[in-house]
Protein backbone atom coordinates (compact mmCIF):
# COMPACT_ATOMS: atom_id res chain seq x y z
CA UNK A 1 0.00 0.00 0.00
CA UNK A 2 1.17 3.51 -0.76
CA UNK A 3 -0.06 6.48 1.19
CA UNK A 4 0.09 10.14 0.16
CA UNK A 5 -1.09 13.28 1.86
CA UNK A 6 -1.50 16.39 -0.26
CA UNK A 7 -2.67 19.83 0.81
CA UNK A 8 -6.23 18.95 -0.19
CA UNK A 9 -6.59 15.20 0.29
CA UNK A 10 -5.34 11.85 1.50
CA UNK A 11 -4.74 9.01 -0.99
CA UNK A 12 -4.37 5.35 -0.01
CA UNK A 13 -3.39 3.16 -2.95
CA UNK A 14 -4.08 -0.58 -2.71
CA UNK A 15 -3.73 -3.20 -5.43
CA UNK A 16 -7.43 -3.27 -6.36
CA UNK A 17 -8.73 0.02 -5.05
CA UNK A 18 -7.78 3.53 -4.02
CA UNK A 19 -9.31 5.35 -1.07
CA UNK A 20 -9.47 9.13 -1.43
CA UNK A 21 -10.48 11.43 1.39
CA UNK A 22 -10.87 15.09 0.45
CA UNK A 23 -10.21 17.60 3.23
CA UNK A 24 -12.86 19.80 4.75
CA UNK A 25 -14.09 22.80 2.71
CA UNK A 26 -11.87 22.10 -0.29
CA UNK A 27 -13.10 23.43 -3.61
CA UNK A 28 -12.43 20.35 -5.70
CA UNK A 29 -11.90 21.31 -9.34
CA UNK A 30 -10.29 19.86 -12.45
CA UNK A 31 -6.92 20.97 -11.12
CA UNK A 32 -7.17 18.83 -7.97
CA UNK A 33 -8.61 15.95 -10.02
CA UNK A 34 -5.61 16.13 -12.33
CA UNK A 35 -3.17 15.81 -9.41
CA UNK A 36 -4.98 12.68 -8.17
CA UNK A 37 -5.15 11.27 -11.70
CA UNK A 38 -1.38 11.53 -12.06
CA UNK A 39 -0.89 9.47 -8.90
CA UNK A 40 -3.38 6.87 -10.16
CA UNK A 41 -1.70 6.61 -13.57
CA UNK A 42 1.65 6.18 -11.99
CA UNK A 43 0.50 3.51 -9.52
CA UNK A 44 -2.00 1.45 -11.53
CA UNK A 45 -0.55 1.98 -15.03
CA UNK A 46 -2.99 -0.08 -17.19
CA UNK A 47 -4.31 -2.24 -14.32
CA UNK A 48 -7.97 -1.99 -13.38
CA UNK A 49 -8.97 -0.47 -10.07
CA UNK A 50 -11.96 0.87 -8.15
CA UNK A 51 -12.08 4.33 -6.57
CA UNK A 52 -13.51 4.71 -3.08
CA UNK A 53 -14.39 8.28 -2.21
CA UNK A 54 -14.48 8.47 1.57
CA UNK A 55 -16.59 11.54 2.30
CA UNK A 56 -15.66 12.19 5.89
CA UNK A 57 -15.85 15.96 5.39
CA UNK A 58 -17.96 18.41 3.48
CA UNK A 59 -16.37 19.85 0.35
CA UNK A 60 -17.51 21.39 -2.90
CA UNK A 61 -16.74 19.90 -6.26
CA UNK A 62 -17.36 20.75 -9.87
CA UNK A 63 -19.40 18.28 -11.94
CA UNK A 64 -16.74 18.82 -14.64
CA UNK A 65 -14.50 16.37 -12.81
CA UNK A 66 -16.83 13.57 -13.87
CA UNK A 67 -16.86 14.65 -17.49
CA UNK A 68 -13.20 15.21 -18.18
CA UNK A 69 -10.18 12.98 -18.03
CA UNK A 70 -11.65 9.82 -16.57
CA UNK A 71 -9.23 6.92 -16.57
CA UNK A 72 -10.33 3.93 -18.65
CA UNK A 73 -8.98 1.46 -16.12
CA UNK A 74 -11.04 2.95 -13.29
CA UNK A 75 -13.89 0.46 -13.31
CA UNK A 76 -16.14 1.87 -10.65
CA UNK A 77 -16.71 4.46 -7.96
CA UNK A 78 -18.00 3.92 -4.44
CA UNK A 79 -19.06 6.84 -2.28
CA UNK A 80 -18.74 6.20 1.44
CA UNK A 81 -20.58 8.31 3.97
CA UNK A 82 -22.88 7.78 6.90
CA UNK A 83 -24.63 11.06 6.14
CA UNK A 84 -28.02 11.02 4.41
CA UNK A 85 -27.18 14.34 2.77
CA UNK A 86 -24.08 12.85 1.13
CA UNK A 87 -26.16 9.89 -0.01
CA UNK A 88 -28.70 12.23 -1.61
CA UNK A 89 -25.84 14.07 -3.32
CA UNK A 90 -24.50 10.75 -4.59
CA UNK A 91 -27.86 9.92 -6.18
CA UNK A 92 -27.59 13.19 -8.11
CA UNK A 93 -23.97 12.46 -9.08
CA UNK A 94 -24.75 8.94 -10.28
CA UNK A 95 -25.87 9.84 -13.85
CA UNK A 96 -22.70 11.94 -14.31
CA UNK A 97 -20.51 8.87 -14.04
CA UNK A 98 -20.99 6.33 -16.80
CA UNK A 99 -19.58 3.28 -15.04
CA UNK A 100 -20.37 1.27 -11.94
CA UNK A 101 -21.39 3.55 -9.11
CA UNK A 102 -22.61 2.85 -5.63
CA UNK A 103 -22.65 4.11 -2.06
CA UNK A 104 -21.98 2.59 1.32
CA UNK A 105 -22.12 3.75 4.88
CA UNK A 106 -18.84 2.07 5.89
CA UNK A 107 -15.43 1.83 4.29
CA UNK A 108 -15.34 -1.94 4.92
CA UNK A 109 -18.43 -2.46 2.74
CA UNK A 110 -16.83 -0.43 -0.04
CA UNK A 111 -13.58 -2.43 0.16
CA UNK A 112 -15.55 -5.66 -0.01
CA UNK A 113 -17.43 -4.40 -3.08
CA UNK A 114 -14.19 -3.34 -4.79
CA UNK A 115 -12.64 -6.75 -4.13
CA UNK A 116 -15.68 -8.51 -5.62
CA UNK A 117 -14.68 -7.15 -9.06
CA UNK A 118 -11.42 -9.08 -9.18
CA UNK B 1 -54.56 -17.77 -27.04
CA UNK B 2 -51.51 -15.56 -26.90
CA UNK B 3 -49.05 -15.89 -24.02
CA UNK B 4 -46.73 -12.90 -23.73
CA UNK B 5 -43.26 -12.87 -22.22
CA UNK B 6 -41.53 -9.99 -20.48
CA UNK B 7 -37.81 -10.33 -19.80
CA UNK B 8 -36.01 -7.79 -17.65
CA UNK B 9 -32.40 -7.67 -16.50
CA UNK B 10 -30.61 -5.30 -14.20
CA UNK B 11 -27.21 -5.55 -12.57
CA UNK B 12 -26.84 -4.31 -9.02
CA UNK B 13 -23.57 -3.46 -7.24
CA UNK B 14 -24.48 -5.38 -4.08
CA UNK B 15 -23.79 -8.79 -2.63
CA UNK B 16 -26.08 -11.71 -3.45
CA UNK B 17 -27.10 -11.86 0.22
CA UNK B 18 -28.15 -8.21 0.25
CA UNK B 19 -29.98 -8.55 -3.08
CA UNK B 20 -31.83 -11.64 -1.92
CA UNK B 21 -32.76 -10.08 1.41
CA UNK B 22 -34.28 -7.06 -0.32
CA UNK B 23 -35.91 -8.68 -3.35
CA UNK B 24 -37.40 -11.69 -1.60
CA UNK B 25 -39.13 -9.54 1.02
CA UNK B 26 -42.65 -8.74 -0.28
CA UNK B 27 -42.76 -5.66 1.96
CA UNK B 28 -40.19 -4.02 -0.32
CA UNK B 29 -42.49 -4.30 -3.34
CA UNK B 30 -44.17 -1.07 -2.29
CA UNK B 31 -40.82 0.76 -2.39
CA UNK B 32 -40.15 -0.27 -5.99
CA UNK B 33 -43.70 0.21 -7.31
CA UNK B 34 -44.93 3.63 -8.51
CA UNK B 35 -46.82 5.48 -5.74
CA UNK B 36 -49.82 6.14 -7.99
CA UNK B 37 -50.47 2.38 -8.12
CA UNK B 38 -51.42 2.46 -4.46
CA UNK B 39 -49.72 -0.86 -3.81
CA UNK B 40 -50.94 -2.19 -0.46
CA UNK B 41 -50.26 -5.59 1.03
CA UNK B 42 -53.37 -6.97 2.72
CA UNK B 43 -51.92 -10.17 4.14
CA UNK B 44 -49.35 -12.91 3.83
CA UNK B 45 -46.08 -10.96 3.94
CA UNK B 46 -45.37 -11.42 7.64
CA UNK B 47 -43.00 -14.39 7.25
CA UNK B 48 -39.80 -15.07 5.36
CA UNK B 49 -40.64 -16.28 1.85
CA UNK B 50 -41.59 -19.95 1.50
CA UNK B 51 -43.22 -22.14 -1.17
CA UNK B 52 -46.97 -22.08 -0.73
CA UNK B 53 -47.04 -18.56 0.70
CA UNK B 54 -50.16 -16.68 -0.34
CA UNK B 55 -49.84 -12.89 -0.50
CA UNK B 56 -52.81 -10.60 -1.05
CA UNK B 57 -52.41 -7.08 -2.46
CA UNK B 58 -54.46 -4.20 -3.69
CA UNK B 59 -53.12 -2.37 -6.77
CA UNK B 60 -54.60 0.50 -8.75
CA UNK B 61 -52.79 0.36 -12.09
CA UNK B 62 -55.17 2.40 -14.23
CA UNK B 63 -57.47 5.22 -13.15
CA UNK B 64 -59.17 4.55 -9.84
CA UNK B 65 -59.93 0.91 -10.55
CA UNK B 66 -58.68 -1.07 -7.57
CA UNK B 67 -57.61 -4.62 -8.28
CA UNK B 68 -57.22 -7.32 -5.69
CA UNK B 69 -54.30 -9.52 -6.54
CA UNK B 70 -53.55 -12.85 -4.87
CA UNK B 71 -50.24 -14.52 -5.64
CA UNK B 72 -48.68 -17.73 -4.47
CA UNK B 73 -44.95 -18.14 -4.03
CA UNK B 74 -44.60 -21.52 -5.65
CA UNK B 75 -40.83 -22.09 -5.77
CA UNK B 76 -37.98 -20.73 -3.66
CA UNK B 77 -34.29 -21.50 -3.73
CA UNK B 78 -32.50 -19.16 -1.32
CA UNK B 79 -30.14 -16.75 -3.07
CA UNK B 80 -30.97 -18.12 -6.52
CA UNK B 81 -34.60 -17.78 -7.56
CA UNK B 82 -38.22 -17.64 -6.58
CA UNK B 83 -41.46 -17.86 -8.56
CA UNK B 84 -44.75 -16.10 -7.93
CA UNK B 85 -47.96 -17.09 -9.68
CA UNK B 86 -51.23 -15.24 -9.74
CA UNK B 87 -54.05 -17.15 -8.11
CA UNK B 88 -56.58 -14.36 -8.44
CA UNK B 89 -56.18 -11.01 -10.16
CA UNK B 90 -56.29 -8.95 -13.33
CA UNK B 91 -54.38 -11.33 -15.62
CA UNK B 92 -55.61 -14.56 -17.16
CA UNK B 93 -52.13 -15.94 -16.41
CA UNK B 94 -49.19 -14.47 -14.47
CA UNK B 95 -46.09 -16.58 -13.88
CA UNK B 96 -43.13 -14.53 -12.67
CA UNK B 97 -39.67 -16.01 -12.23
CA UNK B 98 -37.07 -13.97 -10.33
CA UNK B 99 -33.47 -15.09 -10.79
CA UNK B 100 -30.31 -13.83 -9.08
CA UNK B 101 -26.77 -14.63 -10.17
CA UNK B 102 -23.48 -13.49 -8.70
CA UNK B 103 -21.26 -11.61 -11.18
CA UNK B 104 -18.05 -9.59 -10.74
CA UNK B 105 -18.94 -6.47 -8.74
CA UNK B 106 -22.42 -7.59 -7.73
CA UNK B 107 -25.43 -9.50 -8.97
CA UNK B 108 -27.43 -9.91 -12.13
CA UNK B 109 -31.14 -9.79 -11.46
CA UNK B 110 -33.30 -11.35 -14.14
CA UNK B 111 -37.09 -11.48 -14.33
CA UNK B 112 -39.01 -13.66 -16.77
CA UNK B 113 -42.75 -13.23 -16.79
CA UNK B 114 -45.19 -15.29 -18.84
CA UNK B 115 -48.59 -13.69 -18.83
CA UNK B 116 -51.89 -13.76 -20.64
CA UNK B 117 -54.38 -10.92 -20.76
CA UNK B 118 -58.11 -11.47 -20.08
CA UNK B 119 -61.05 -10.85 -22.44
CA UNK B 120 -59.74 -12.96 -25.35
CA UNK B 121 -59.23 -11.16 -28.63
CA UNK B 122 -60.28 -7.82 -27.17
CA UNK B 123 -57.59 -8.16 -24.50
CA UNK B 124 -55.00 -8.96 -27.17
CA UNK B 125 -56.07 -5.93 -29.19
CA UNK B 126 -55.56 -3.50 -26.30
CA UNK B 127 -52.39 -5.22 -25.04
CA UNK B 128 -49.93 -3.10 -27.11
CA UNK B 129 -51.67 0.14 -26.10
CA UNK B 130 -52.47 -0.40 -22.43
CA UNK B 131 -50.95 -3.49 -20.80
CA UNK B 132 -47.49 -3.52 -22.38
CA UNK B 133 -46.78 0.21 -21.86
CA UNK B 134 -48.00 -0.04 -18.26
CA UNK B 135 -45.75 -3.01 -17.51
CA UNK B 136 -42.83 -1.23 -19.16
CA UNK B 137 -43.47 1.83 -17.01
CA UNK B 138 -43.61 -0.29 -13.84
CA UNK B 139 -40.34 -2.05 -14.65
CA UNK B 140 -38.61 1.21 -15.61
CA UNK B 141 -39.71 2.69 -12.30
CA UNK B 142 -38.35 -0.33 -10.45
CA UNK B 143 -35.06 0.02 -12.31
CA UNK B 144 -34.79 3.70 -11.32
CA UNK B 145 -35.63 3.02 -7.67
CA UNK B 146 -33.12 0.17 -7.43
CA UNK B 147 -30.46 2.47 -8.89
CA UNK B 148 -31.26 5.06 -6.23
CA UNK B 149 -31.17 2.46 -3.49
CA UNK B 150 -28.12 0.47 -4.56
CA UNK B 151 -26.34 2.20 -7.45
CA UNK B 152 -25.32 0.95 -10.87
CA UNK B 153 -23.22 -2.00 -11.93
CA UNK B 154 -21.96 -1.26 -15.40
CA UNK B 155 -21.54 -4.14 -17.83
CA UNK B 156 -22.20 -4.53 -21.57
CA UNK B 157 -25.86 -5.35 -20.99
CA UNK B 158 -26.49 -3.92 -17.56
CA UNK B 159 -30.20 -3.40 -18.05
CA UNK B 160 -32.93 -4.37 -20.48
CA UNK B 161 -36.69 -4.74 -20.66
CA UNK B 162 -37.89 -6.89 -23.56
CA UNK B 163 -41.35 -8.04 -24.60
CA UNK B 164 -41.81 -11.13 -26.74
Amino acid sequence: MEHYVTEFCEIELYTQYVIITINEDVNFTLNEASIIRDKLRSYYKSNDFIMISHRKYHYDFSSEVYKKGQLNNMKGLAIVSSSDTERDKAIIEQPLYGKSFTFFSTIEEAKSWAESFF
Amino acid sequence: MKIYTLKAKQNLPISIEKAWEFLSNPKNLKTITPDYMGFTILSGADRKMYPGQIIQYIVTPIGNIKNKWVTEITHVRDGEYFVDEQRFGPYALWHHKHFLKEIPGGVEMEDIINYKVPFGLLGQLVHPFIVQPKLKEVFEYREKKLKELFGVLHTKNNHQIIFE
